[in-house]
């Protein structure tokens, strides 16, 4: 019976989410930037979820002067949220050690400054409703800056440091503020990448995040061992970070 | 361009479905059209709220503003020898009654709380426990004015094509702001009640059917968790007006009608105890079972009770739903024609054994087909279940909340949305409309 709100969620992991709300039977209003996919997927899950209740609504979120619309859309159309999840999230490789300042820019904007203003009218929103949950689709890679990718590393920290801010911010209305920081997903944006290991498949990954969502879990991996991993790279010293340099 | 107040919360009184919106609540016409500048100027159309006694998203706006019309609530007029009462919208059945009952007159059309207004009655067109002898409340009303443009009082009179556009249409574009009913007069404030248990489904509805000649009031409390050959089982209640006589108490004041909140064939403290058990589950299956056992040991009993305590018996345990945060809960009443109405609520008895989710409170009641255009009564029964909201729940519940639909879809039932919280009556218009 929830009312869910996905933020991208036309492939990957978050097209994953649509499918496991949408099999529980609940609301799921899906934001994507190409309405071809978005309606394809919209009818897809209307016709093997015919208990849910999905819709869609066109929403490039690196355009921000639609993001206040459609967020008031999707609440229109959804008729309340429980959870409100921004899981739009892009990654340029690159050489590993070129900067490209335009899709360094655009991986800001998307991940991060799209993410501040969607999730901002979220926050304002859920506060006044005085319960709920806010969600974001972090990474690991937020965590440290590393060689191959520092913009990518600057927009989840600042997407994860947000969300940490909200989480202190609403928790006296009610409302729950999580952080997901998935570990490796089998996706297109992993897809074909060297050096990958422990990788979720990402129906699997969508089924765990929206349990542990459920149970209203705050920051939190797809497997738990990720934890492990995620403690020690906080906490390795610079020199190491410097040598090993994971990408 | 004046601004539109800050947001805030509004709540169906499930307190499942809530919206974050700017809410007017003006004291006098001349605010509500200061209002409705405000949100033209703003490009938002509002939702009108009553008392906001629906369970659901009736009188919610998650697009946009509310106006909450229960500042609109003098009483303007009244006419002795006819009983019309002419009303400001906001005003509560229960303010009414308390204003109405020491001159001897009684709503004709009350629901199962006072604390509705009658602006929200209209636009929904309430029934009661009398909907087989006395229909819905627009049966009864004279004439609604509503504020046509944002500027000018309009009289609709009952009868003609615009009043039937305004009975039971919940997104009225413009509000109502009086209403004038025809109150009934009675000789006392009393009803000689009778108790009588219905074994199972078929006794339970042959038995509504049988009374509604003779008994003004006639409902059915249902205990849902009661299966095989119990299923349906009942205790029934029937009344009529308790006649005058000489040396009794008339019981035409409030404090005598409030008096009697405690005594009747229900314990009020046992149907509203049951009532708190609901969030937590199944204990209320006792509860059921004790209220049913008890009008058996008492067989046919008889008994006066007072207009209030038969008709509102739930409001003497204020903020009752507010047991069931953070999930809320839900209502569900299935309204079908006579004779599909046997197999149907089977159908729904058994789907929610099946499906595990048991409505703890369950009441049955028989209409007649309604005469308004945008009604839901119909010639038959209704049953209306409630359930809480729970995380362990939620797929079955909507699971079983789709079941219902098709069912009603499936022997040309309604759906009612006054209860509605999960869209059901949009998805049975879609469905037909596209059928
Ligand atoms: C405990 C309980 C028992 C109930 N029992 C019954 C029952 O026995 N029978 C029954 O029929 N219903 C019953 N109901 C439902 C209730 O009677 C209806 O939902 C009724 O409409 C509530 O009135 P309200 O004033 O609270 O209106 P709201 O719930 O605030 O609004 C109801 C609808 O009316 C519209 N509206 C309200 N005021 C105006 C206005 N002035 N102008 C234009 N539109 C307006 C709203 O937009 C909304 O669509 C019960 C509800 C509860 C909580
Ligand atoms: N895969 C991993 O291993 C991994 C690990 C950690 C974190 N993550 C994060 O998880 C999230 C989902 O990633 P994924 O692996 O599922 O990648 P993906 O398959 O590339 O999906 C990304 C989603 O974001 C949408 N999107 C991108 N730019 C957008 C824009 N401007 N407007 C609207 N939507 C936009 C995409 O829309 P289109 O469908 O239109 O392309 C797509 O639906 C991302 O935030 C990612 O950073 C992934």
């Amino acid at each position: 019976m929830k009312r869910v709100i996905l933020v991208g969620a036309t492939d990957g992991l978050g097209k994953a989410l649509a499918e496991v709300y949408a099999e529980r039977g609940f609301w799921v209003t899906i934001l994507g930037r190409s309405r071809e996919k978005l309606e394809a997927l919209v009818a897809d899950l209307r016709g093997r979820f015919p208990v849910a209740t999905v819709n869609g609504v066109v929403c490039d979120v690196a355009d921000a002067a639609r993001l206040e619309p459609a967020f008031h859309e999707a609440i229109a159309v959804t008729g309340h949220c429980d959870l409100f999840l921004y899981n739009a999230g892009v990654m340029h490789g690159g050489d590993g050690v070129t900067s490209v300042p335009a899709l360094d820019a655009e991986t800001m904007e998307v991940n991060a400054v799209a993410a501040v203003r969607l999730l901002g009218l979220a926050a304002n929103w859920f506060r006044v409703a005085g319960r709920g949950q806010i969600g974001g689709i972090s990474s690991i890679a937020g965590d440290r800056g590393r060689s191959g990718n520092p913009a990518y590393n600057a927009s989840k920290a600042a997407l994860s440091t947000f969300l940490e801010g909200l989480r202190n911010r609403l928790a006296p209305f009610g409302v729950t503020v999580s952080t997901v920081k998935p570990g490796f997903v089998g996706t297109r944006m992993t897809a074909g990448k060297p050096g990958l290991f422990w990788v979720a498949p990402a129906a699997e990954a969508a089924r765990i995040i929206a349990d542990r969502l459920e149970k209203r879990h705050e920051v939190f991996y797809v497997y738990r061992r990720w934890a492990l991993l995620g403690l020690a790279m906080r906490h390795a010293p610079r020199f190491l970070f410097k040598r090993l340099g994971p990408p | 361009m004046s601004a539109l107040p800050p947001p805030e919360r509004v709540e169906g009184f499930g307190l499942y479905n809530v919206s974050v919106s700017p809410v007017f609540r003006p004291g006098s016409l001349d605010a509500l059209r200061e209002a409705l500048a405000t949100c033209a100027s703003n490009g938002s159309k509002p939702v009108f709220r009553g008392a906001g006694r629906s369970y659901g998203d009736a009188s919610t706006n998650p697009a946009g503003p509310v106006v909450e019309m229960t500042g609109l609530n003098a009483v303007a007029g009244f006419d002795e020898a006819s009983g019309i009462v002419r009303a400001g919208a906001g005003l509560t059945l229960g303010d009414l009654w308390k204003w109405s009952i020491p001159r001897g007159f009684w709503p004709p059309v009350v629901t199962g709380t006072m604390h509705v207004t009658l602006g929200g009655a209209v636009a929904m067109n309430v029934h009661g426990k009398n909907g087989w002898k006395k229909g819905t409340i627009g049966d009864h009303v004279e004439s609604v004015s509503i504020l046509r443009d944002g500027c000018r009082v309009e009289e609709i009179a009952h009868g003609t094509r615009a009043f039937d556009d305004v009975v039971g249409n919940w997104r009225l574009p413009d509000p109502i702001v009086e209403v004038s009913l025809k109150l009934k007069k009675v000789a006392t404030g009393y009803l000689d009640v009778e108790a009588t248990a219905a074994p199972n489904l078929a006794a339970t509805l042959a038995g509504l059917d049988g009374a509604k000649e003779d008994w003004d009031y006639v409902v059915g409390w249902m205990d849902c968790w009661a299966s095989g050959r119990s299923l349906g089982r009942s205790v029934l209640h029937v009344a009529n007006e308790h006649p005058a006589k000489e040396g009794e108490p008339r019981g035409l004041s409030v404090e005598e009608q409030v008096a009697d909140i405690h005594t009747g064939p229900v314990p009020a403290p046992v149907l509203l105890l049951g009532l708190k058990l609901t969030a937590a589950g199944p204990q209320m299956r006792f509860v059921n079972f004790g209220k049913y056992a008890a009008s058996l040991l008492g067989g046919r009993a008889r008994t006066r009770q007072s207009l209030v305590a038969y008709s509102f018996l739930l409001d003497y345990l204020p903020g009752w739903n507010e047991a069931y945060r953070p999930g809320g809960f839900i209502q569900y009443q299935l309204f079908v024609p006579r004779d599909a109405a046997e197999a149907a609520f089977e159908r729904a008895l058994d789907l929610q054994h099946e499906m595990g989710v048991v409505s703890s409170l369950a009441v049955v009641k028989r209409h007649r087909a309604d005469r308004f255009s945008r009604g839901y009564a119909l010639d038959g029964f209704s049953l209306a279940l409630d359930f809480p909201v729970t995380r362990k729940n939620a797929s079955r519940l909507i699971a079983l909340a789709r079941a219902f639909d098709a069912l009603l879809l499936s022997c040309g039932g309604r759906a009612y949305k006054a209860k509605d919280c999960v869209g059901s009556v949009e998805r049975l218009a879609a469905a037909r409309g596209a059928a």
